[in-house]
């Protein structure tokens, strides 16, 4: 077969050969262990350096603003690998070169303590990264195909690991057929496109897309949105995700929270919007409406959990809506030819992407140590590891703040900007009124989805990290190691650093996205693209700027301020608690439970929270001894979509088994059958 | 473009605006106590009394729980902070704020969530049930309010054509008259109902139980003691000229001065205490004849606002002009 | 006595706003009697539009069912319906049949939805006031929801004169009104409506102890 490898490109020639070679290396090391105390550690270390190169590679492309290319082995006249890392692409190596650079030197801490067994699987992590970084530069259908396959097991590898439990290996089951079931809808979806374009090269496609029909278009926007809707968990085809995010070790979920969802995205905007073109304004509106449906479901099932893992997935779900609503705006906009508010729209979908692997990075990696040091990562038994964990409490107070959008920090730019966005559509004329509505009402609903985050991460910081400890296992918590302490330090200032400097890294995302815009332009009439100001983030509706690094900064001098005239002169007196005179104890706090208790009734009739308590009394008294509660939120979408489908699906499979009954005539006969049908059909 | 001061006579109008604002603040909770009492066939305290008040607290040793952080001692001053920056955001006297350019409504809006954020967080620090109390109801209210407050405020910005409240201010009093469309006065009802929630008055809180059950934000503050809670509670009474400066800017912008002279200064100035006292007399007014609704009923008093709100943004939509 | 056409235009304008507002406040009342003072301004109003275009044209026969409209179903129909309402025990409606704030949803949709539909209309003889054709279509439409949603007979009664204040508003945003003698005919209607509905209501408090309709399934073959 032959097997060329080209890359043509200023100054980043070297990086793409290393990268691959440090992965090399890396799959090698996990297979054949060095170190005895820390087996993975080496793989792990590679993994990190590769990480940086691909950071590197990101950078390189955005300041060169030449996009790399590369071709390497074909198949049968499939390129097996074919990149062109554009713009576009640019921004997610850079996250997933920030996040996995973050995770690795976390799994280098984490796996120390790991069992042995699990870490068989280790070897899936430095293809899980490549995948990654294929599938957010390939430039033909067949290799974009084959590194989301990759992609996928690779992910169910690493989150099942080598023997898992019944529990973790159904989660596994379920990611997996969930992921595969995606993947049928892109491979209807990239044959469509490719008979149309004759080649399965991306950029035939993107030719061949204008000349379909209207009808065609919709059906391949519409296989499109399911399959990437799939990988990003949007609602209502996010249920694999709580369920596979917290059984994988915390670098795992990191990397899967923060980049590979957001393959998804990448995926919308690549093929969705590059490729497909302006599309009819119910593109737009529904991409709105998953998004604002994912954003408040999220938010409401995360304040629900008092699992940290669980509550941090469902916060995924919310915050792909978010960026959904973003490319919602998006599309409408292309699809009336108004490009500023595009590209405001867009900026604001890709920098919510960047800021978030950032954030839920830190989240994970930092609930991952909280589980390492406590044995547990139930919220209503922690408590207390502020004077315990001090660094992991302060990483993940900065994490739970940014993802909140609070100003100054990242989160809250990206949503300024997303709001801006719909303001926007609210205001363009162009858009019919059913649009225009649309966008406002979807303001409400972020506006809801912003509130109910602060309360969510207010519950999950305040439970899980102040007061006292709840349980033995809390008590005896200690900080992790500096393997797993530097990550998290580094991300969490990475954004509060992203969020002062939100003014110029919006600009240059501006540019891309302007690209981008422009490119969908050159298929419908052509308008200037967005310029936006250096130092503040903006424009939006009518010259409106936020000044970030301003605000924050006057914010910093204000508190100092006053910390330093009021507080800290005069330091308090510590004394017990007052509970009305009886020893204050860890049963006197708020649990996560109890804290959702107002949300939980006032969004009753979306939750339907079930709840069952169970008095044991005293033998021949009245009193209780024990008083057991166990209460939850049914989730509709499982117990009324997918269980009935994955009945009937059970129910199929057990019918198709009866044509299977072992007998050796009944196959013949099947075989004849199939003959003589075939017969007659072919005269 | 319109005319507006020049960035000298927005900095003086801003000064001006900075320093009675952070004078006035206690004074207008008086007002408010005073015209409660009034109504309830009492005297009243002396409308100067949170001033004293204050100083009360500043004299007075602080205490704090031996399960608390070092949060607990940060809070109060990146909560004050919060409502400082955000009250620098909006124009009282001035028609251009003190910060022009720097934030516009949606910054406002992300500072109150800040400051919320930072207290419900405090009040779980010192591990006791009030505090738990108080932040769990406090967080669970402001999710429904947050929808309500920036529907209304989108309908200003819309008719505005920018979320820049120094621009809302100068083409509200541009227009004059033509200014109250039936959309814009829905939108200022809906504002209205937010307003009350957020300042945490009758119907939707008491400020002044103190019985725990019946309290939402009270229940944040029990904790704080010394120059700490003096903190926390000019920070309360900046909130309410916020939220009043906020509905004047988006709603009611009249006589705020777009340029220096002695005639604007003082007739801006006559304005801003004018339209604040209003609010706070309302404040009292509502205080004395209202009773606190059931925490249950809340959903749906916040849920006519939105509606209202969205009916207003809807109005500007679908009917003809 | 003449107006100024365009001042008459606009304080009918400004009749039909509060007609309009006014029915989406009777929409969403829970309270019979709120609604019944609410229903009798909304009335008043009516009237005083039609008074003031039969001022204002010189259309006596207008004048004179504006005043009527002002009288009977301003005044009078709400003491008769006041006078139920004390005698029965129940004040509030209690259970509706959809929720409050789902009704405020539908009475603003149906609000903006007449102004959508009205916006195809033109009327040649009819008022020049511009607001008057979609309140009127909307009030039909709102009397209608009132009669769906509520229980009580005295609900029904309300919504009853609400769906027949639309119907006047539309009568003379349309033309000149309608012949005396058919207004006479329509209040005549009303009349003998709240009375039947006065009988019935005294003989449901009799039999049932109760004025809800739901009692009056158990009447069956």
């Amino acid at each position: 077969m032959p097997s060329e490898l080209s890359v043509a490109a200023t100054g980043s020639g070297v990086i793409l050969p290393l990268v691959a070679v440090l992965l090399g290396l890396a799959a090698l090391a996990a297979l054949a262990p060095v170190s005895r105390a820390n087996p993975r550690g080496l793989s792990l270390g590679l993994s990190a350096l590769a990480c940086l190169g691909i950071f590197g590679l990101g950078v390189a492309v955005l300041i060169s603003g030449e996009p790399v290319t590369a071709q390497a082995g074909s198949v049968l006249g499939f390129a097996v690998v074919h990149v062109r890392f554009d713009s576009l692409s640019a921004i997610f190596l850079l996250a997933l070169g920030v996040a996995g650079a973050a995770s690795s030197v976390y799994g280098i801490g984490y796996t120390a303590h790991a069992s042995p067994e699990r870490d068989r699987a280790a070897v899936a992590y430095p293809l899980f990264l490549a995948s990654l970084a294929l599938v957010f530069g390939a430039d033909d259908a067949f290799a974009f195909l084959l590194a989301w396959e990759v992609m996928a097991l690779s992910s169910a590898a690493l989150v099942v690991g080598a023997s898992p439990s019944a529990g973790v290996a159904r989660a596994g089951y379920f990611y997996l057929a969930m992921t595969h079931l995606a993947t049928v809808a892109l491979i209807v979806a990239f044959a469509i496109l490719a008979s149309a374009a004759g080649s399965s090269d991306l950029a035939a496609f993107g030719a061949a897309a204008a000349g379909l029909p209207p009808l065609t278009r919709d059906v391949v926007f519409v296989l499109l949105l399911v399959g990437f809707g799939t990988k990003a968990g949007a609602f209502p085809l996010h249920v694999w995700l709580p369920r596979a995010h917290p059984v994988a070790p915390s670098h795992v979920s990191a990397l899967m929270s923060g980049v590979m969802i957001k393959a998804g995205v990448y995926g919308i905007i690549r093929f969705g919007l590059e490729i497909l073109g302006p599309g009819a304004e119910w593109w737009g509106i529904l991409i709105l409406a998953v998004g604002v449906a994912s954003a408040v479901l999220g938010v409401l099932y995360a304040l629900m959990e008092h699992d940290l893992k669980r509550l941090l997935a469902f916060h995924s779900i919310e915050n792909i809506g978010i960026i959904l609503i973003g490319l919602g705006v998006a599309f409408l906009a292309t699809g009336v030819g108004s490009m500023t508010l595009a590209a405001v729209a867009l900026t604001a979908a890709l920098f919510h992407t960047l800021n978030h692997a950032l954030f839920k990075s830190v989240l994970f990696l930092a609930a991952g140590s909280v589980q390492a040091a406590a044995g547990t990562r139930d919220l209503n038994v922690l408590g207390g590891l502020v004077r315990l964990m001090p660094i992991t409490t302060l990483a993940f107070v900065v994490g739970a703040a940014a993802i909140s959008g609070l100003p100054p920090l990242n989160g809250f730019a990206s949503e300024w900007l997303t709001f801006q966005g719909l303001l926007g559509a609210g205001a363009e004329q162009a858009l019919s009124p059913v649009a225009r509505s649309a966008s406002l009402l979807a303001i409400g609903g972020l506006g809801l989805t912003a509130a109910l985050a602060v309360a969510c991460f207010v519950k999950a910081t305040g439970v899980g990290f102040l007061a006292l400890p709840r349980s033995p296992g809390a008590s005896a918590a200690h900080e992790t190691s500096r393997w797993m302490g530097a990550p998290m330090v580094a991300l969490a200032a990475a954004c509060v650093a992203l969020g002062l400097a939100a003014g110029p890294v919006a600009a240059g995302i501006a540019g891309i996205a302007a690209g981008v815009v422009g490119s969908v332009a050159a298929a419908a009439p052509a308008a200037p693209a967005a310029t936006t100001a250096v130092t503040s983030v903006g424009p939006g509706l009518g010259g409106a700027v936020y000044a970030a690094g301003a605000i924050g900064l006057l914010l910093f001098v204000v508190a100092s301020a006053t910390w330093f005239v009021g507080i800290r002169p005069r330091p308090a007196r510590r004394v017990p608690t007052w509970t009305c005179g009886i020893v204050p104890e860890p049963a006197f706090e708020y649990t996560a439970t109890s804290y959702g208790k107002l949300i939980r009734l006032y969004f009753g009739r979306i939750l339907r929270p079930t709840r069952e308590i169970t008095v044991e009394l005293h033998p021949g008294t009245p009193f209780p001894r024990t008083v057991r509660y166990h209460g939850e939120a049914r989730h509709v979408v499982d117990e009324r979509v997918y269980e009935p489908l994955h009945r009937m699906a059970v129910g199929a499979a057990q019918m198709a088994r009866r044509l299977q009954n072992g007998s050796l005539q009944l196959y013949l006969a099947y075989a004849v059958a199939a003959l003589v049908i075939l017969l007659v059909l072919a005269r | 473009m319109m005319e507006g001061p020049t960035f000298a006579e927005t900095l003086v109008l801003g000064t001006i605006q900075v320093v009675l604002v952070l004078l006035v603040a206690p004074l207008l909770l008086g007002i408010t106590k005073r015209v409660k009492a009034r109504l309830q066939y009492r005297r009243g305290p002396s409308v100067l009394q949170p001033y004293r008040d204050l100083a009360k607290w500043w004299r007075k040793e602080a205490v704090e729980s031996d399960t608390a952080s070092s949060l607990t001692a940060v809070a109060p001053a990146i909560v004050l902070a919060a409502f400082v920056v955000a009250t620098l955001l909006v124009p009282i006297v001035g028609v251009r704020p003190p910060l022009a350019g720097w934030g516009d409504l949606l910054v406002v809006v992300g500072l109150l969530a800040l400051a919320r954020f930072v207290l419900a967080l405090a009040a779980l620090d010192a591990g006791s049930a009030f505090g738990g109390m108080g932040s769990s109801r406090e967080v669970a209210v402001s999710a429904l309010v947050e929808p309500a407050l920036l529907l209304a405020l989108a309908g200003a910005a819309l008719a505005a054509g920018s979320t820049d409240l120094g621009v809302i201010a100068q083409t509200a009093s541009a227009a004059g008259t033509a200014w109250f469309t039936p959309a814009l006065l829905l939108g200022a009802g809906a504002f209205a109902v937010v307003a009350v929630a957020e300042t945490g008055h009758e119907p939707v809180d008491n400020p002044d139980t103190h019985l725990e059950l019946t309290m939402i934000h009270e229940g944040m503050l029990l904790e704080a003691s010394g120059p700490r809670l003096a903190i926390l509670l000019y920070a309360a009474e900046l909130k309410l000229v916020l939220v009043a400066a906020l509905f004047a800017a988006a709603f009611l912008p009249i006589g705020m001065a777009d340029r220096l002279s002695p005639v604007s200064v003082v007739v801006a100035v006559g304005a801003m205490l004018v339209k604040l006292a209003a609010a706070a007399v309302v404040l009292g007014v509502l205080d004395a004849t209202l009773a606190k609704l059931r925490i249950l009923a809340l959903p749906g008093l916040l849920a006519t606002a939105s509606i209202v709100a969205l009916a207003g943004l809807a109005a500007r939509l679908w009917l003809p002009a | 006595m003449t107006f100024d056409p365009r001042t008459a235009a606009e304080f009918v304008d400004a009749c039909a706003a509060v007609i309009v507002v006014l029915g989406v406040l009777l929409a969403a009342t829970r309270s019979i009697g709120r609604s019944i003072w609410m229903v009798a301004l909304q009335s008043a109003f009516v009237g005083l539009a039609a008074l003031t275009v039969g001022l204002g044209t010189g259309t006596t026969h207008l004048v004179f069912g504006g005043l009527l409209a002002i009288g009977a179903k301003g005044i009078v129909v709400p003491l008769v319906l006041g006078s139920i309402l004390r005698r029965s025990s129940v004040r509030v409606e209690r259970h509706l049949l959809v929720g409050p704030r789902v009704l405020l949803v539908a009475a603003v949709a149906i609000v903006f939805a007449s102004a959508s539909a009205a916006d195809g209309v033109s009327s040649t003889a009819g008022v020049a006031a511009s607001r008057v054709l979609p309140a009127a279509i909307s009030q039909v439409l709102m009397g209608l929801l009132i009669v769906m949603t509520r229980r009580k007979a005295l609900s029904l009664v309300v919504g009853l004169l609400v769906f027949e204040n639309g119907i006047a508003l539309t009568a003379f945003s349309l033309s000149y009104g309608m012949p005396l003698v058919v207004e006479l005919g329509i209040l005549f209607d009303v009349l003998i409506a709240v009375v039947v509905a006065w009988i019935y209501a005294r003989r449901m408090l009799d039999v049932f102890g109760s004025t809800s309709t739901d009692e009056l399934r158990s009447l069956r073959g």
